[in-house]
């Protein structure tokens, strides 16, 4: 062998050598980030960052109902899951812990994300890839997308066990996919960080269906039905505060001649649909189960010649007047239906 | 001047840093942890069976000859005159025993089938019996709690109430195991106060709690008076009113002051309810303590624990200290915050709760309860962790503890990490803190109006709600509580503010809307 054909080839073994050990090194890792706020997330993250602000976990602090309901907070107790500790740090399946500092920025980025290395205890978080090179140092962890991940908060009123003795249970379809949708149904591009749940009234709308026909048992009179159809948890669930209720009113105002005349009345109640708070031991349990259908009959007389039937929802439990709710003004309007002879 | 002052805070902020990094030496080591929950229940069951008591009672069987006897009493009761002959029959013949008869007439008692004067007679029959057979008093005592909170009735729930406070109040022979086994149902009467709705029975919990020394029952019936909600048992509104003055006036001569609110001052203080628990207490407040535990995902036991141990005397606070040490962190963090809650009832564990600022866990509730409780060495330890050197958390929960504390050694520090500090969210809390300490100079308050408008707005408007009632200009004052309860034109807003006032609540846009209009009040010519 002639000495430029072994020079040649060591030449090559050397390149091959560097090219290999240029590929195996890893890049160099970016400085690791400081977790001390979820702004930070938002440097790398905007788009998501966006999504969780524009979410109701982001105001899960601020929110007004929040702080009317708890005093402004003074009642303690509800900071446990307005402002949590990391939920990696107590343990997924378990409470989660309150937390004394950022509580402005609510169930945020570090509450759902933040992970520390058992060894080191240096902080990351976790996510669905491994890039240790990162300067969040993310983990794919797959405890995300866990229904007992929600629960540590949202079991409180006990929507996972609700979900876990539902059909969506069976079918594999968990808390995640239908209030953590992925975007544009490409797993590539993640999932939606808003959340929607209860305040979003087009979700809150395809979770029932409202029905209405005469009663065969007694024909004078209208038989509603309620189906939940949509949430694989009770309708409505998780906050004890929240309430659906059916109105109605008769279709031609009592006095007018003319239908087209007539102005509508005032709406009257007639059924609620609500997971009472404790104290409340005198008012039943009527939320409604998933797949239940719940039938109400109303055979007010003033209603057989035809009635407009509405369901509402409410955030709050309480009317500002009991003896003559305002719904359209105080309420959410879901689904209504004029039943006609 | 302004810039020579702030030279000198930041001079002092960063000797303060340097200075605890230097002279703090190696860092207090974080106290043991054990089992120490399963311990205390263990010796704490140990100790109520040692009683010098006579033996356990024994339920006799639903045909036997006691029950018959038992129900034929409680009939003869229920449907007799109260002061007539065959009733004092009934109680002669019932305090004649046995003491078993005590869990016969408990069942009877809790029967909710039974008619309602059968069981009012159930109940006041099985304080007679307590009355003559100290063995009965702890059956009777736990019989006539459960259905003080269990009842649908609020007369029955009125009744049991009542009878535990005549238990606990005995006096003559027995009289200490009759009080001690009044005492011990604290717990539960406490937890039914959270939930209790009814004027009567809730002002009859109350009178009992006061009885056997408990604030609580004070708080709840001077809670009554100043919202009018009247105990409902008189016929008139008038009647009602002084029925409650009464339930009021005889917690001063009971407890010895001068005053209704010279007593509530000196239970706030920590002052009375020192009296060590009897073992049946000491079992059922570690009973309480262990529905802090981690192993349920919900909070409803929590919330209850922690609602009814923050209500318990000073005594309490000693067991909640040994607490903070135990293995499980939900209990320690609880149990720190019931301290809190305590305020200065708390002072007992003021040591414990120092020695938990090293647990890294624990610390920042740790140190939120020593901002309640206060005393010495409080606010030096708070302002040795809100160094550049600690965690968020820990100084986040140390500036909010100085300002609630009222520390005035706390100003110069505080007002120096405003200036220094690089996260908005502690610099919120910081001006809240200069704020509660009355010592919120001119860029605080800049400082808070600029973020009534950004993510920390609620907090901000929190913290200034606080100036207003304080050291707000009154014509700035007034604008301000006009923005809170008016109805803002064009807005709709009409909502409560962050005084929390009853009104409609405001949507989350038309809260951001008043925060912004409340902003805008710095910007009127002047100003």
């Amino acid at each position: 062998m002639d000495l430029r054909r072994v020079t040649g080839l060591v030449a090559l073994a050397l390149a091959l050598w560097l090219a290999l050990a240029l590929l195996n090194h890893p890049a160099p890792a970016a400085p690791p980030v400081n977790f001390d706020s979820s702004n930070r997330c938002a440097e790398c993250h905007p788009a998501v960052f966006d999504e969780w602000k524009s979410s109701w976990h982001a105001r899960s602090w601020d929110d007004p109902d929040v702080r009317a309901l708890s005093n402004d907070f003074a009642n303690t107790d509800c900071i446990d899951c307005h402002a949590p500790r990391p939920v990696f740090s107590t343990g997924v399946g378990k409470r989660v812990l309150p937390r004394a500092a950022r509580r402005s920025e609510g169930v945020d980025c570090i509450a759902c994300h933040l992970i520390r290395d058992a060894d080191t205890g240096a902080p990351g978080v976790a996510g669905t890839i491994d890039r240790p090179g990162a300067a969040c140092r993310p983990r794919a962890m797959l405890d995300l997308q866990r229904p007992d991940y929600c629960g540590v908060c949202h079991d409180q009123h006990k929507t996972v066990r609700q979900w876990r003795a539902s059909s969506w249970a069976e079918r594999g379809i968990g808390c995640i996919d239908c209030h953590m949708p992925l975007r544009n149904d490409d797993p590539n591009q993640g999932r939606d960080h808003s959340c929607r749940g209860g305040h979003d009234l087009e979700l809150v709308r395809s979770a029932v269906e409202l029905r209405g026909k005469r009663d065969p048992q007694n024909p004078l009179n209208w038989v509603l039905e309620v189906e939940n159809v949509g949430a694989g948890h009770h309708f409505p669930t998780d906050e004890r505060s929240r309430a659906a209720d059916l109105f109605w009113r008769p279709l031609v105002a009592v006095g007018a001649t003319n239908a087209d005349d007539a102005q509508p009345g005032p709406w009257r109640h007639l059924y609620r649909f609500r997971d009472p708070y404790r104290h409340e031991t005198d008012i039943p349990a009527t939320h409604l189960a998933a797949g239940e259908t719940r039938r109400v009959s109303l055979g007010e007389e003033e209603a057989r010649a035809g009635a407009e039937v509405a369901l509402f929802y409410k955030l709050t439990p309480y009317y500002e007047n009991p003896d003559h709710p305002d719904p359209e003004r105080e309420a959410r309007l879901v689904h209504s239906l004029t039943l006609k002879p | 001047m302004r810039r020579a002052v702030t030279c000198l805070c930041l001079a002092v902020a960063a000797c303060g840093d340097a200075a605890q990094d230097a002279s703090s030496g190696p860092r207090r080591q974080p106290p043991a942890l054990g089992a120490v929950l399963e311990a205390a229940l263990v010796a704490a069951e140990t100790a109520v069976q040692a009683e010098t008591r006579p033996a356990a009672l024994a339920l006799p069987g639903p045909d036997s000859e006691l029950r018959e006897r038992m129900l034929g009493l409680v009939e003869l009761l229920a449907s007799s005159p109260p002061a007539g002959e065959m009733a004092s029959i009934a109680r002669e013949d019932a305090a004649a025993g046995p003491a078993d008869g005590a869990l016969v007439l408990g069942q009877l008692l809790a029967e909710e089938g039974r008619a309602l004067r059968q069981r009012r007679a159930a109940a006041e029959l099985l304080a007679v019996l307590a009355r003559a057979f100290p063995a009965a008093a702890d059956a009777a005592c736990e019989a006539l709690s459960l259905a003080q909170g269990n009842a649908q009735e609020p007369a029955l729930r009125r009744t049991c109430a009542d009878l535990i406070g005549d238990l606990g109040t005995s006096t003559g022979p027995g009289a200490a195991t009759l009080r001690e086994a009044a005492r011990s149902q604290l717990p539960r009467l406490l937890l039914r106060l959270k939930y209790e709705e009814d004027n009567s029975a809730a002002a009859a919990l109350a009178r009992t709690l006061v009885e056997l020394g408990n604030g609580a029952g004070l708080a709840m019936l001077l809670e009554m008076e100043s919202s009018g909600r009247l105990p409902g048992t008189a016929d008139s509104t008038d009647s009602q009113a002084h029925e409650l003055e009464r339930a009021l006036d005889s917690v001063t001569a009971m407890w010895g002051y001068s005053s209704v609110a010279a007593a509530d001052a000196a239970w706030t203080r920590g002052e009375l309810g020192q009296q060590a628990p009897g073992p049946g207490l000491r079992l059922a407040t570690w009973h309480t303590i262990a529905a802090l535990r981690g192993e349920r995902i919900q909070l409803r036991g929590v919330d209850d624990g922690r609602f009814v141990l923050a209500r318990l005397g000073p005594w309490a606070a000693r067991l909640l200290a040994r607490a903070l040490t135990d293995e499980d962190i939900y209990v320690r963090i609880h149990s720190a915050q019931c301290l809190g809650r305590m305020g200065q009832r708390g002072a007992p564990a003021r040591e414990a709760l120092l020695a938990a600022l090293a647990d890294p866990l624990l610390a920042p509730q740790a140190a939120e309860a020593l901002g309640a409780i206060g005393g010495a060495g409080v606010g030096a330890a708070l302002l040795a962790s809100i160094g550049t050197g600690q965690e968020a958390e820990l100084r986040a929960a140390c500036v909010r503890a100085l300002g609630e504390l009222g520390e005035p050694t706390a100003v110069v520090p505080l007002r120096a990490l405003f200036g220094t500090t690089e996260s908005p969210a502690l610099s919120v809390v910081i001006a809240r803190a200069l704020v509660e300490l009355k010592s919120a100079d001119p860029p605080v308050i800049d400082f808070l109006v600029r973020e009534l408008v950004s993510d920390a707005g609620p907090l901000a408007e929190s913290a200034l709600e606080v100036w207003m009632a304080t050291e707000a200009p009154p014509d700035l004052a007034a604008a301000w509580a006009a923005l809170s309860s008016a109805v803002i034109p064009g807005t709709g807003i009409s909502g409560a503010g962050a005084s929390g006032e009853s009104a409609p609540i405001p949507t989350l846009a038309q809260a951001r809307e008043r925060r912004r209009r409340r902003a805008e009040l710095w910007e009127s010519p002047g100003r």
